[in-house]
């Protein structure tokens, strides 16, 4: 495409940021209506639509729908939200276009204290959600401490998270080996995946995500200010330290929640606000709504294709991710190496 | 008038700074010179409140750490040397200038977009506004982002090296917005690594050597000062020409 129409449309799709957001809510309740009509139990259309409306519906049809479906459309859209948010804050805080929960191992972190919790308060979900805050935030924190202490590249950055996050993963699988109780699903914890979510763990999260999102929208205008770099917003009033540590924070709860309902779910927090800065542009105040409605679609269409692409056999949506996410990461590579080169 | 007692910065076990004292009259551009590694940018950014030191800096008698730092943007604006190019338009990143007078809904009011504009049509930037910082001219941002410092309205203003990679187009350009920043009331203090430059556009020179300010006074009674000569291996000379560029030359 001609690069001057190209950067005309682009110009235009940001400009129109309201629009963009009234896309997004269609679109993603197309997505929920439509998700609840496919996966691997055979439903007719006529028994969900009438399972709405309040008529006769068989037994099984209305297990699937009230026990399978609805939480796993609830639980996809809600971590894939979170999780692309707190991609976003992550990046925004640590200045690195290349981090994400999963990559910097602030998923590994939270996911090795959910499982060490499992085992000791098996049945106490709240001890499980604040087992998994801590480590994705003591996670972050090592990371974060690491690149100042050694005043990194955003590579060794990223590196630095890579090696934690390897560390925090044998720390999972050696725990689930001794104790395979820990989790239900091993594979789908492992690799992220919502086939066995209920709506117990959904109703004690979503405020939790709510208050994330919030808290990122109150920070949306200094996130905007600490774009121009720490010594210029310093300059401008800004705490950057307390603005960085609040930001990682947000992120954090986030993902933590995103952990204790779909296991370690990986590149959603890359690869959504990646496209939605092409969207909006990078104010923040636009950016934290556009990319929380984005990544819950985005999570939920991958979790569709994961439930119907094998029918009826369903794979964790992680597998999907990992194919999108991995060439991805290593584009945004070879593109920042690019960069570098010009 | 910002009064420097006994600062001292160091920082990786490295001191930079030393015991230096000094003051920065108001109404004055002031221009601190001196060799690399001196700690030119280093006091600057002491002055602004990025960097922690030892010793007292006085803004009016007040101590500017004690200032609430909403309060402290709001008396000193800071342009630093690097600058990120953040993907936005001009007009928002002039408007961010005005991040210390905003409340909590961060909302701009008639006064704060008026300084906006004030700052982009005093910078010649007004044309350029709806566009996007990373199409800009190197030349062009330098004026965006100091529009900006500018829509800070603080009394002082501290600039690193605000014409370093420039043209000599731009250099003039930017030093005559400054000039004409300081005849309207405005305290400039700006680190400056162009000497004929300094000694033209600057009122009060400083020069700094190994962490301390070594001498200071107005660029006629310091154009042929022996420390000048010792530091450089150069003094100045007034131009006898009007032709020349800079009030001031270069001599042996």
């Amino acid at each position: 495409m001609n690069i001057c129409l190209k950067s005309y449309i682009l110009k235009f799709i940001r400009q129109n940021k309201i629009t963009n957001l009234i896309v997004l809510l269609i679109v993603s309740i197309i997505l929920l209506i439509a998700s609840l009509f496919v996966g691997a139990s055979d439903i007719k259309a006529k028994e969900i639509l009438s399972f709405f409306a309040g008529g006769n519906v068989s037994v099984s049809a209305k297990s699937v729908i009230i026990y399978a479906r609805l939480p796993r459309i609830i639980s996809s859209y809600s971590c894939g939200g979170a999780l692309a948010l707190s991609g976003l804050l992550l990046q925004a805080a640590l200045n690195n276009p290349l981090a994400s929960p999963g990559i910097i191992g602030i998923n590994s972190g939270a996911g090795f204290f959910v499982v060490m919790t499992s085992i000791l308060f098996p049945s106490v979900f709240s001890a499980k959600f604040a087992a998994a805050f801590l480590g994705a935030i003591l996670t972050a924190l090592l990371v974060i401490g690491i690149a100042i202490k050694t005043r990194s590249s955003k590579s060794t950055i990223v590196m630095s998270g890579i090696a934690i996050s390897s560390l925090m993963s044998a720390g999972i699988n050696a725990v689930i080996t001794i104790k395979p109780e820990a989790v239900m699903d091993k594979t789908g914890f492992s690799i992220g995946g919502f086939s066995s979510v209920t709506m117990g763990p959904i109703e004690y999260i979503a405020p939790i995500i709510i208050i994330g999102l919030l808290g990122a929208y109150i920070l949306s205008s200094r996130l905007n200010i600490l774009l121009l770099g720490d010594e210029v917003a310093s300059s401008l009033g800004l705490n950057v330290s307390l603005c960085r540590f609040l930001t990682v924070s947000f992120a954090s709860l986030l993902a933590a929640s995103a952990v204790c309902i779909g296991g370690l779910i990986s590149f959603v927090g890359l690869i959504v606000p990646h496209i939605t800065r092409n969207i909006a542009g990078t104010d923040y105040k636009w950016l934290v709504p556009i990319t929380t409605l984005t990544g819950g679609c985005f999570l939920l269409l991958c979790d569709t294709l994961a439930r119907i692409i094998f029918s009826p056999y369903e794979i964790p949506v992680g597998i999907i991710l990992s194919f999108l996410g991995a060439p991805f990461f290593l584009y945004l590579l070879l593109s920042k190496k690019r960069r570098l080169e010009n | 008038m910002i009064e420097l007692q006994n600062v001292s910065i160091g920082y990786e076990n490295k001191s930079i700074i030393k015991n230096l004292s000094s003051a920065f009259s108001d109404g004055e551009f002031t221009c601190i010179i001196g060799k690399n590694g001196s700690g030119k940018s280093t006091l600057l950014k002491a002055m602004d409140g990025i960097l922690s030191y030892s010793g007292q800096i006085l803004l009016d008698n007040i101590e500017i750490m004690e200032l609430p730092r909403k309060e402290r943007a709001k008396k000193i604006s800071y342009l630093p040397q690097i600058r990120q190019i953040p993907d936005i338009e001009v007009q928002t990143l002039i408007a961010h200038g005005r991040f210390p007078h905003l409340g909590f809904s961060r909302t701009m009011t008639i006064e704060d977009n008026d300084k906006v504009l004030y700052a982009a049509d005093l910078t010649s930037v007004q044309d350029v506004l709806h566009r996007y910082i990373r199409e800009l001219s190197g030349g062009e941002r330098q004026r965006v982002y100091l529009a900006m410092v500018i829509a800070q309205d603080a009394e002082t203003i501290l600039l690193d090296e605000p014409t370093t990679y420039m043209d000599i187009n731009h250099q003039i350009e930017i030093m005559k917005i400054l000039s004409k920043l300081n005849k309207a009331g405005k305290n400039i203090i700006m680190v400056a690594h162009d000497l004929p430059q300094a000694f033209t556009y600057g009122s009060e020179i400083k020069i700094i050597h190994n962490g301390t300010i070594i001498e200071a006074g107005c660029p006629v009674s310091l154009c042929r000062s022996a420390k000048l000569k010792d530091i450089f291996g150069i003094t100045l000379e007034k131009s006898q020409s009007a032709e020349e560029l800079y009030e001031y030359h270069l001599t042996k």
